[in-house]
């Protein structure tokens, strides 16, 4: 068995011990705790918090991939498979490895199609395993909640990492755009309006096409296909971020122009205090509430669009396994007769829980933090 | 029977009582003032009289007998019919209380619609309330008014029920001084005339001794002495009531230390066993502490809630205790800041391109020089620029034009070292994310926190903890013990006690005073509050629009004003001794970005004549140090 350290791996991995950290540091924080105390008196908040966690949990496991070894050669070499598997596929061997032919309905005991049969004609064949899958099988046989759990580490990658990549941006531009302003600021909001301007799937089907390119004329890049997959996440993680940090940056420009007038950061500044310094301790303190509401909330958002891309083609790696992928087969299933219908349903049953607490934690946040919701 | 009569009131919210057992009565055509400092529960109980207490709070006991009716019976709707109808009320902040996208004209009618049915009553009401040209007035928007205009049209709308009372909740305190004496005189007129009765909330010593016929005295939920004017004033009987006298600059002892009450007025919440003022009194008995006081006859009509019999006659107050001239003020030392012609023009920008159309002149030429260790007064009202000249001295606002001199040497930008400000709202100055001691220490990491919170009248224990903590004064004093940390010597202080109460502004002025004697601090006192000018400054200049109109020391400018805007400025400040000047000033400051032809002052100066609407008058010296800009100061 040899461990692979994919780079999203990685990066949920920081991603994680982040938020771990950020939750010590706020509840060390006096001022903080009081509106944390406010977030576990919710019944809501506390429900989806634990629902968001599972979540996480199963994207976790599903971060620590590996390579298993194969039955030594007769020179006694050791070999490694060239696929890349987790932790979460190990702990789901049976669903993964238990499959069936073709289609079958949930917690069927026959296939979904006749077939001819040796001995009697044509009939539904009895299953392999019958009974066993929740979600039934898809198209090849695989089990589809395996398909959907597998689904959940793209989605929540997708909503974390996008995130990451554009809150640098976010503040950065917009603290700077609200506190020097100036031309700054013009170029700044000049910056965001441009891109803005142009239709967001317009932007992103462009960029996902020209990166689909490099990385086709690039196949020595990457040593597995699962790395090539995963560098087509990662890319499109960027592009959702470098897409959708202007509506945060003109929040927080709004605000920092707001804070700058107060009383406080005047005497800050007449106390000779720099202004990079202003900016670290007196500003945004004074705004990461705004950029905790507008995380979570931006989170269920991009989840959804991670859905819509890969299903019209400009998402994921179409090997990848994510709920765009899945709605984007379950277009065929929906039009066979008989329809398919249980692939999209268990996709939609996990993303609407997943968005629903995510909406509901935001809310439940915003209800504690911000300081004229609570009047 | 009286027309208003008030039983043992108490509201409660949640668990809190704001009012707790409140009984006055108020006869027809009279005022009734409710005085008391922030959070004392005056306002509160005006709303309990409306039945417009907030979420979650109820009467949770006594009667409100209004016109033989028990306003706590009526059920909503019949209570819709008595506000604004036979009980009309007036707020503090007219901005808020007019829909900003209906017409005034509008907005009238609906309430004469309501409670009459006629609206042709508009332009009538809005003449009686003195707003000029009511035709065109009724047709314009909120916005197109200025803030006294826009408190007419609010006490327009309330009259339109014809009351019989009228709930008048802080009137005048969002109002400048000139304009808060047209407002008070309207709203005399007004029930002279129609013979209403009014009650004034307040927390205004001044206002209440021009309007009230008697004064109610509250104190964290109770009502503690019951007086008609003339006695409360001469002789008012419960110790706070003393302590508050005390603590008005105006009534000090020019330069000497103010009274003050130690302390601040407990928080809501607080569970008391006696006298709520125990805590602070300074004549407290070891009685007071277990059993509420009673009711006691104090003089004619005029009762006190206190344990401590004090008979009227040992009550020495000293009415005017200010008025004593200042004998020989030593000449000024020699100046350690001078700002020569300062000018701060702000652009108007309009259209795709933000051409600049205009200026607002918000300072236009402004001289000042500032000596060393002693205090000068910038005294104006809002809008007149004197904030935008602190921010400009002190670099934090570019001058369009101008300089600043230190002794010999130009400035530029900030001087950290040298000057400082201290800002006006307490709860806006502290970062709420910080620390005391990392407030403190902002300016000067390296500075020993603990000595400079003991400087301020702090104590170093509390260093660790966060703003949120500390009450108005505390919080000013932070404020203050931040700039000292950089040993400036020179402090600009933009109204560093209008947001306090009269007990929190005496320890304040006296902490300033102490600094100034202890470390020979100067101060540049930015204000509109003549009391405070009076107690602590050397000198004052007086601003108008932009420009300062006359300066000169404090004796001389308040005793002896030449220009006539100085006098009218003083005059219009309510008395507590209840003397009126009549110097009066009609309308509205004009706008700085369309200052008049000539004199600014020319269109509301009563001794304005043709050359003032030509000129701008030249600066005119009356004495050595005294000047003005009026063609008449001679
Ligand atoms: S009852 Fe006692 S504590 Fe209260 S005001 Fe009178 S003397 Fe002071
Ligand atoms: S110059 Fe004329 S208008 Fe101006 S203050 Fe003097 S008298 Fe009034």
């Amino acid at each position: 068995m040899k461990f692979v350290l994919l780079w999203s791996d990685a990066l949920f991995f920081l991603l994680i011990a982040a938020m771990i950290a950020g939750g010590v540091w706020a509840s060390r924080q006096p001022h903080l705790r009081a509106s944390w105390r406010k977030v576990g008196q919710s019944r809501v908040a506390i429900g989806s918090a634990a629902v968001l966690a599972v979540f996480f949990a199963i994207a976790f496991v599903d971060s620590l991939h590996y390579r298993p070894q194969l039955p030594a050669t007769p020179q006694g070499e050791v070999r490694y498979s060239t696929e890349v598997l987790s932790a979460l596929d190990a702990l789901l061997l049976p669903l993964r490895t238990q499959t069936e032919k073709t289609y079958s309905a949930p917690l069927a005991t026959h296939l979904f199609a006749k077939e001819t049969l040796d001995d009697a004609g044509r009939d539904f064949p009895p299953l392999r395993y019958p009974g066993t899958h929740l979600f039934g099988t898809d198209k090849v046989g695989q089990d589809v909640l395996y398909l959907t759990l597998k689904s959940i580490r793209t989605a929540l990658l997708i909503g974390t990492l996008t995130t990451l990549i554009m809150l640098p941006a976010a503040i950065g531009l917009g603290l700077l755009a609200g506190y020097v302003g100036g031309w700054v600021d013009d170029v700044i909001q000049y910056l965001y309006t441009t891109l803005n301007s142009i239709p967001g799937v317009l932007l992103i089907a462009a960029s996902v096409l020209m990166m689909q390119v490099v990385i086709d004329t690039h196949p020595e890049w990457f040593a597995t296909s699962a790395e090539r997959a995963d560098a087509r996440l990662l890319a499109l993680c960027a592009i959702l971020g470098i897409t959708s940090w202007t509506g945060l940056c003109r929040l927080l420009r709004g605000e920092t122009l707001k804070l700058r007038e107060l009383e406080y950061v005047q005497a800050a500044r007449a106390l000779g205090v720099s202004s990079a310094l202003i900016l670290w301790r007196h500003i945004l303190p004074n705004v990461m509430h705004i950029v905790m509401i507008a995380m979570v909330m931006d989170f269920s958002g991009l989840v959804l669009a991670e859905a819509v891309l890969s299903y019209v083609g400009i998402g994921v790696d179409p090997n990848t396994i994510s709920f765009g992928t899945m709605i984007n087969t379950a277009r065929m299933e929906l039009a066979r007769e008989p329809m398919v219908w249980w692939s999209l349903a268990a996709a939609f049953i996990f993303m609407f829980v997943l968005v629903l607490a995510a909406n509901l934690f935001a809310d439940a946040l915003r209800d504690a933090f911000d300081p004229r919701a609570s009047r | 029977m009286s027309l208003l009569s008030v039983r043992d009131l108490s509201v409660s919210i949640g668990a809190l009582r704001p009012v707790d057992g409140v009984s006055f009565e108020l006869e027809r055509g009279e005022t009734l003032a409710l005085l008391g400092e922030s959070g004392c529960g005056k306002s509160m109980t005006a709303l309990a009289l409306m039945r417009l207490l907030p979420a979650g709070g109820r009467i949770a006991q006594g009667t409100i007998h209004f016109a033989d009716e028990d306003l706590c019976r009526l059920t909503e709707a019949q209570m819709r019919h008595v506000r604004g109808g036979k009980l009309g009320m007036i707020f503090q902040e007219p901005a808020t209380s007019l829909n900003p996208v209906m017409t005034v004209g509008e907005q009238i009618a609906e309430a004469l619609r309501f409670h009459t049915g006629d609206t042709r009553r508009v332009v009538e009401l809005l003449a009686a309330v003195g707003i000029p040209d009511p035709e065109r007035r009724a047709r314009e928007y909120p916005f197109q008014m200025s803030g006294g205009m826009k408190q007419r049209a609010m006490i327009a709308m309330a009259l339109a029920g014809a009351p019989e009372l009228l709930i008048a909740d802080e009137p005048t305190t969002a109002l400048d001084v000139t304009i808060q004496a047209q407002v008070l005189d309207l709203l005399d007129g007004l029930r002279r005339e129609r013979g209403m009765a009014m009650l004034l909330i307040t927390h205004d010593l001044g206002v209440v001794a021009r309007m009230a016929d008697h004064i109610g005295l509250m104190y964290a939920g109770h009502l503690v002495e019951m007086a008609p004017r003339a006695a409360f004033f001469a002789a008012p009987g419960h110790p706070y009531a003393r302590r508050l006298f005390e603590a008005l600059p105006e009534m000090a002892q020019e330069k000497r230390r103010l009274a003050t009450i130690p302390g601040s007025v407990p928080p809501l919440g607080t569970t008391f066993t006696g006298c709520r003022f125990a805590d602070r009194c300074s004549e407290v008995l070891p009685v007071c502490h277990r059993e509420l006081p009673p009711w006691r006859e104090h003089g004619p009509a005029h009762q006190v809630r206190c344990h401590l019999e004090v008979r009227v006659e040992q009550i020495v107050r000293k009415v005017g205790a200010g008025e004593t001239a200042s004998v020989g003020v030593p000449a000024p030392p020699p100046a350690l800041l001078t700002v020569r012609e300062l000018k701060v023009h702000f652009p108007i920008r309009r259209g795709i391109l933000q051409r600049a159309v205009g200026y607002v002149r918000a300072v236009d030429g402004v001289d000042l020089t500032l000596p060393a260790g002693r205090t000068l007064a910038l005294v104006g009202e809002s809008g007149c620029g004197k904030t935008t000249v602190g921010k400009a001295i002190l670099g934090l606002q570019a001058p369009t034009a101008g300089e600043i001199h230190w002794q010999a040497e130009k400035l530029q930008g900030l001087a950290p070292e040298r000057m400082q400000m201290v800002f006006q709202d307490p709860f806006g100055s502290l970062n709420p994310r910080m620390r005391i001691c990392e407030i403190v220490a902002e300016g000067r990491p390296s500075v020993d926190v603990a000595r400079i919170l003991e400087q301020v009248g702090l104590s170093a224990s509390m260093a660790d903890r966060y703003p949120h903590e500390f009450s108005g004064g505390q919080r000013q004093r932070i404020a203050i013990a931040r700039v000292l940390a950089v040993a400036p010597q020179v402090l600009i202080c933009d109204e560093p006690t209008s947001a306090l109460d009269v007990s929190v502004q005496a320890q304040i002025l006296n902490l300033l005073a102490e600094l100034q004697q202890t470390l020979g601090l100067s101060y540049l006192f930015i204000t509109h509050n003549i009391g405070v000018v009076n107690h602590l400054a050397h000198e004052v200049a007086v601003m108008y629009l932009g420009r300062i109109v006359e300066r000169g020391t404090v004796a001389e400018v308040l005793r002896a004003p030449r220009h006539p805007y100085t006098q009218a400025l003083l005059a219009a400040v309510p008395r507590i001794d209840g003397r009126r000047m009549d110097v009066k000033v009609a309308g509205d400051p004009p706008s700085p970005s369309n200052p008049p032809a000539g004199c600014h002052f020319h269109p509301r100066c009563p001794r304005a004549e043709a050359r003032c609407r030509e000129a701008y008058p030249p600066v005119v010296s009356v004495s050595a140090t005294q000047s003005a800009c009026c063609f008449f100061a001679k």
